[in-house]
């Protein structure tokens, strides 16, 4: 039973007015307070559409637009990688930064080599440090090829 | 009658020798038939019995696991059980003066080394090295080849306790070169070692561990250890400091260095010590140049912009970290602050051409991407404050709420008090 069916029949019109306004107030305030509790619940609990998973993909672009002996630099989740083209059927993918100081390496299709511009740091096609100071071949991703596209796992 | 005493716990030879007979030959038997399987030439010959503290230093050596006998360098009769007939042509101790000649002699044997994939021109660089010319000229206390790598004991250079293993090199050389009345002898300063432990290298090698930081051995050679020429020096240095040594020959030092006038790298960094701080360097500068000349000013003016890039990219570096923190997507930024990382980590070696454009050029593209970064982060920044500022109608909400239940309260309060008890209504 309500608080103003418990009135008493004497009161003034004004304070049970006055009362009904109070409710109505708390009433939709609460409403608002529950909402915003709920919201991010039913946000967690209704199925995902898009994205999502514990792996993240970026794309090289299409195979027909990758030369055998060129690179791209692509990015993913603030990591800069770079995909060589190492044969017809061969992609690698690596991280691009340097294991020696840090710095973003680049493909040098001349000598078909991965080059450290700081510190002259060289790699080969397979990661591995070829000369200079890097103590460690750069880390690799696994790269696939998915309806013509050149696509890199992380 | 004296009795018979069998000594040949603690002297075989002489036990052989005096305890002739059946008692002799049952112990040496026996000491052969209870010697662990697998053991080598030297455990298994007459002469560990005796030689009891060169058998316990060669027990984890490389030679006994490959049955080098004592035999293969003192001489002698490995199978003689008798001393006078063991020691027979035997080498009482190899001269000094003989060591790298008696180690040649396998290890100069490419057929003998080839299993092992050890070189075989340690013999001839040692002999072109400041020691082996030191020797040659009659110096008998010279380091040969067992003052590195021990007489008895000697472990491959990947053991952690061989002396040539990266991380004991500087303490190894550090023995005879830190000697000060060994040195003064010989006219040379015992400072080196003490030197090279404040070191840029020193530090890479004992304190991060890294054992391919440079040690002695890796500028002065190892087996042809030579004090580098200073022509050289450029050339030493530059088997790391590639960029560096590539870029040092656009440099005004570079011609200098080349006629003989200029100690390369080592004239600015010095040899031992190894100086990196640019103050340290600057200084060097006063020692062929007057303060009026352009080169320190240019020097001055190279550091200050090194300093302003670096400043900028830490400052920078310190908004994207508080961002990624914060929740935001910050992925894009740090990929091109990376970008910036890069053309500003290529200043430092780029700048010992000692040219101020290439410094500019390298600087104002680290300072333009950098720009880029900033301008990101800012938006971001802005939507942080907004997000902040979100808190200000949650916060009234609250306290409205609050008011709100205050006055029902009263409300309830008030209209308990004037209602009529139950007894009254009666």
């Amino acid at each position: 039973m309500s608080a103003d069916a418990e009135a008493p029949k004497d009161e003034k019109p004004a304070a049970a007015d006055r009362r009904s306004f109070l409710d109505l107030l708390i009433r939709g305030g609460l409403l608002a307070g529950a909402g915003a509790m709920a919201a991010p619940t039913v946000a967690y609990l209704w199925p995902a559409r898009a994205g999502g998973g514990k792996t993240a993909k970026v794309s090289a672009g299409p195979v027909k637009d990758f030369p055998v002996g060129s690179a791209r630099m692509v990015q993913a989740e603030g990591k800069p990688i770079i995909v060589i083209r190492a044969a017809e059927d061969r992609f690698r993918a690596f991280s691009a930064i340097c294991t020696h100081l840090g710095c973003v390496v680049k493909w040098d299709s001349g000598s078909g080599k991965i080059r450290c511009p700081c510190h002259a740091g060289v790699f080969g096609t397979d990661g591995k440090q070829v000369s200079g100071p890097p103590p460690r071949a750069l880390s690799e991703y696994e790269v696939s090829i998915v309806g013509g596209e050149v696509v890199v796992t992380l | 009658m004296e009795p018979r005493r069998l000594r040949c716990a603690t002297d075989l030879t002489g036990a052989v020798s005096s305890c002739r007979g059946a008692a002799a030959i049952g112990f040496c038997t026996v000491l052969f038939l209870t010697a662990p399987r697998g053991l080598a030439a030297q455990e298994t010959s007459s002469c560990a019995p005796c030689h009891e503290k060169e058998r316990a230093q060669e027990e984890k050596s490389v030679h006994l696991r490959e049955g080098v006998a004592c035999t293969d360098c003192h001489g002698g009769d490995p199978k003689e059980i008798d001393k006078g007939r063991a020691h027979a042509d035997r080498v009482k101790k190899v001269p000094h003066t003989e060591v790298p000649k008696l180690c040649g002699g396998c290890h100069a044997d490419v057929r003998r080394m080839n299993p092992y994939g050890l070189p075989t021109d340690q013999l001839s660089r040692y002999q072109t090295s400041r020691h082996g010319e030191v020797l040659a000229q009659g110096d008998t206390e010279v380091a040969t080849c067992t003052d590195c790598h021990r007489a008895h004991g000697v472990l491959s250079v990947k053991s952690p306790d061989s002396p040539v293993y990266p991380r004991n090199v500087p303490g190894t050389c550090g023995r005879c070169h830190g000697d000060e009345e060994l040195m003064k002898k010989r006219g040379k300063k015992s400072t080196a070692p003490a030197l090279y432990r404040q070191s840029v290298h020193a530090a890479l090698l004992f304190d991060k561990g890294d054992l391919s930081a440079p040690t002695c051995a890796t500028c002065h050679g190892n087996h042809g250890a030579v004090p580098p020429g200073v022509r050289d020096i450029t050339h030493v240095c530059g088997k790391c400091h590639v960029k560096e040594h590539e870029v040092f020959e656009r440099s005004p030092h570079f011609q200098p260095t080349r006629q003989g006038d200029f100690k390369g790298c080592v004239q600015c960094h010095t040899n031992h010590k190894i100086l990196k701080s640019p103050a340290d360097i600057r200084k060097k500068c006063g020692l062929c140049h007057d303060e009026d000349h352009p080169g320190p000013k240019r020097f001055d003016a190279i550091f200050a912009r090194i300093d302003r890039g670096e400043a900028a990219l830490r400052r920078t570096g310190e908004r994207l970290e508080e961002l990624t923190r914060a929740g935001f997507h910050t992925e894009d930024d740090r990929v091109l602050w990376e970008q910036a990382k890069t053309a500003n980590r290529q200043i430092l070696p780029g700048q010992h051409a000692l040219d101020l454009k290439t410094v500019e050029d390298l600087a104002s593209t680290a300072e333009k991407t950098l720009a880029e970064v900033d301008r990101s982060l800012e938006e971001k920044e802005k939507s942080k404050r907004v997000r902040r500022l979100a808190l200000v109608p949650i916060w009234g909400f609250l306290v409205v709420m609050a008011g709100l239940f205050w006055a029902k309260r009263k409300a309830v309060e008030k209209r308990a008090g004037s209602a009529p008890s139950p007894g009254d209504r009666e």
